[in-house]
């Protein structure tokens, strides 16, 4: 990969004083498409690393990358820098976000994934011109936890985390890639009250599996209709197999060599990416 | 009014382009189970000017008294023996027989599969279960094609059902209710259920509570569904593709479901600004294989 760059969310220490006592570390355990990944936590000291498309290649378009781990760990390359690696190879600048995990609850309880996300968001969009991206074609994108903290920085722009000074930049990302989200449906057909959107979220795109019986595939379906009917553009992807967590490592099932893809497609349908962008 | 009939079809077809083997079939020889209640001849309703997709007009057939299915099989030597039915759509007052019927068995027939494209009895006072033309169409073409499985080179638990619009209601109609009996019509032991189907931006299938009729609450039994819709169909609903797939899963029905941003209703397969109708052939295929539709070995 290209150039890349790191910087602490919080230079100068969290909102919030810390509860984790261990060291960061990876976790490991299980394997996906064969190959182990890492799976961080006692991250107490969030930061963003930024990954720019090699020069000649970039489009100017960005997103944020927030990784699944149900807010206990960070799925940090199979939801992490590989992703960066396929969002350089299409012209993008990545942004990975190592926000705060372990979590007790999450927003709305617990405010620091939010106040976390927003920061990444802000300091991406301070920093745009000298990291070669467009702030307007700024996005986010989350997998499994990580994609019910994009939804929930889609829907909350306005939220302002109490030990935090008041910034100016914008945390509203241009728009969201939700795959195989959690947390995003109720038994009832609804949504929760924190991830009910509004006509202000941006254009949307969704991946699942039938057979998710990790986040279950109600999350995208219930929370697709909530994007509808606010009159949200949205665009849902929903595979017969897969499972949970696949991230684009290739197996049996198409969806994890597909799915890249469409989101390609529907970056152009939303303009994020121009017609004529080739590889 | 352009007159066609069985001739005008296959020349339609035979125009397209270079399209392998083609036959044609009555679905019912010795008459259709119920008397005809059309008075006007078999044809094209609609100006060309008047009901264009892609740019190109979009043949719509209505007053059809004598439904019949066309076999069009792939090339020889590259049949793989599966096989679908497609049912056109046109809200079961016509049929879109080129961009929902021809268009769809050439890309079949490039799959290697056989394609039975069927003419159903339109314009239909209502449609199943208040009438039951549509679903006895759908039946005998499902039984017929069993019925020469062999002949033309069809596996008989690889034959599945393409709709498009009223035609995917129908599709749905079918795998909901294989053990149906029309009045009139023999029973038959050959089996009606589709081994698979595709559901192109349905009609008729939510209700404003979020399920879906009970003429199509899905058992079980229904095969393996592939569902596709813009979420800007302000003609058919994208709540049609969302609540049938919800009702399927609750159903324990392996499904699939694309919901594109942008498409609106009745694209087909032909090329537009928007993706869906030039990606959604690849999804499909890929889901043929996921099923084992495609990929299994050639029949003997």
């Amino acid at each position: 990969m290209a150039q890349q760059h790191t910087m602490l969310l919080w230079p100068e220490g969290n909102p919030e004083p810390g509860h984790v006592t261990g060291p960061e570390s990876d976790t490991g355990g299980g394997l996906v498409a064969g190959k182990p990944l890492i799976r961080l936590t006692n991250v107490s000291k969030p930061n963003i690393t930024v990954y720019l498309p090699p020069s000649g290649r970039n489009t100017g378009a960005a997103a944020v990358v927030l990784p699944g781990g149900g807010y206990q760990l960070l799925a940090l390359d199979l939801e992490g820098t590989e992703i960066c690696q396929w969002l350089n190879s299409i012209g993008m600048a990545c942004v990975l976000v190592k926000y705060r995990v372990p979590e007790v609850g999450h927003y709305p309880e617990n405010p620091e994934d939010l106040e976390d996300a927003q920061q990444a968001m802000r300091l991406t969009r301070g920093h745009a011109a000298e990291w070669g991206i467009d702030p307007k074609k700024l996005g986010v994108i989350g997998f499994s936890a990580g994609a019910h903290l994009a939804v929930v920085l889609s829907t909350h722009p306005d939220f302002q985390g109490n030990n935090i000074a008041a910034s100016t930049l914008d945390p509203q990302p241009n728009f969201q890639m939700v795959i195989y989200p959690a947390y995003t449906s109720l038994p009832d057909g609804s949504v929760p009250p924190e991830v009910a959107p509004t006509s202000k979220v941006p254009p949307t795109f969704l991946v699942q599996a039938e057979n998710d019986y990790g986040a279950k595939v109600e999350s995208t379906v219930f929370y697709f209709m909530a994007l509808k009917n606010a009159k949200v553009p949205a665009e849902m992807h929903i595979f017969a197999e897969g499972g949970h967590g696949f991230g684009l490592r290739p197996t049996d099932a198409p969806v994890a060599a597909k799915w890249p893809v469409l989101a390609e497609e529907w970056l152009r349908t939303i303009h994020i990416l121009g017609q004529g962008h080739t590889k | 009014m352009r007159k066609v009939g069985l001739l005008g079809v296959l020349m339609l077809a035979a125009g397209s382009t270079a399209m392998a083997q083609q036959h044609t079939m009555l679905l019912w020889p010795g008459g259709a189970p119920e008397p005809s209640h059309l008075t006007g001849p078999e044809g094209d309703i609609t100006a060309a000017e008047h009901h264009m997709v892609a740019g190109k007009p979009s043949f719509r057939l209505t007053n059809v008294s004598e439904p019949n299915m066309a076999l069009y099989s792939p090339l020889a030597g590259e049949n793989n023996g599966a096989a679908a039915l497609v049912f056109p759509g046109g809200g079961y007052v016509r049929l879109s027989m080129e961009l929902e019927g021809t268009e769809v068995c050439q890309w079949l027939n490039s799959l290697g599969m056989t394609c039975v494209l069927v003419k159903y009895r339109v314009p239909e006072e209502k449609h199943f279960p208040e009438s039951v033309e549509d679903m006895e169409d759908a039946q005998q073409a499902m039984r017929l094609t069993r019925t020469h499985a062999k002949e033309w080179g069809i596996d008989p638990k690889r034959i599945g059902v393409i709709g498009f619009s009223a035609g995917a209601h129908l599709a749905v109609v079918l795998s909901t209710h294989p053990d149906f009996q029309g009045k009139n019509v023999p029973v038959s032991t050959v089996d009606a259920r589709p081994d698979f189907q595709m559901v192109m931006y349905p009609g008729y299938t939510s209700l404003p509570d979020g399920s879906v009729p009970a003429s199509i609450v899905p058992t079980a039994a229904v095969p393996p569904t592939f569902l596709v819709q813009a979420e800007n169909d302000y003609t058919a609903r994208v709540e049609s593709s969302i609540f049938y797939f919800m009702a399927l899963k609750n159903a324990k029905v392996p499904a699939e479901m694309h919901i594109y941003a942008e498409g609106g209703h009745g694209f087909g397969l032909r090329a537009a600004e928007t993706p869906v109708s030039t990606k959604w052939p690849g999804l499909a295929e890929e889901w043929l294989h996921t099923i084992k539709v495609l990929g299994a070995a050639t029949p003997k």
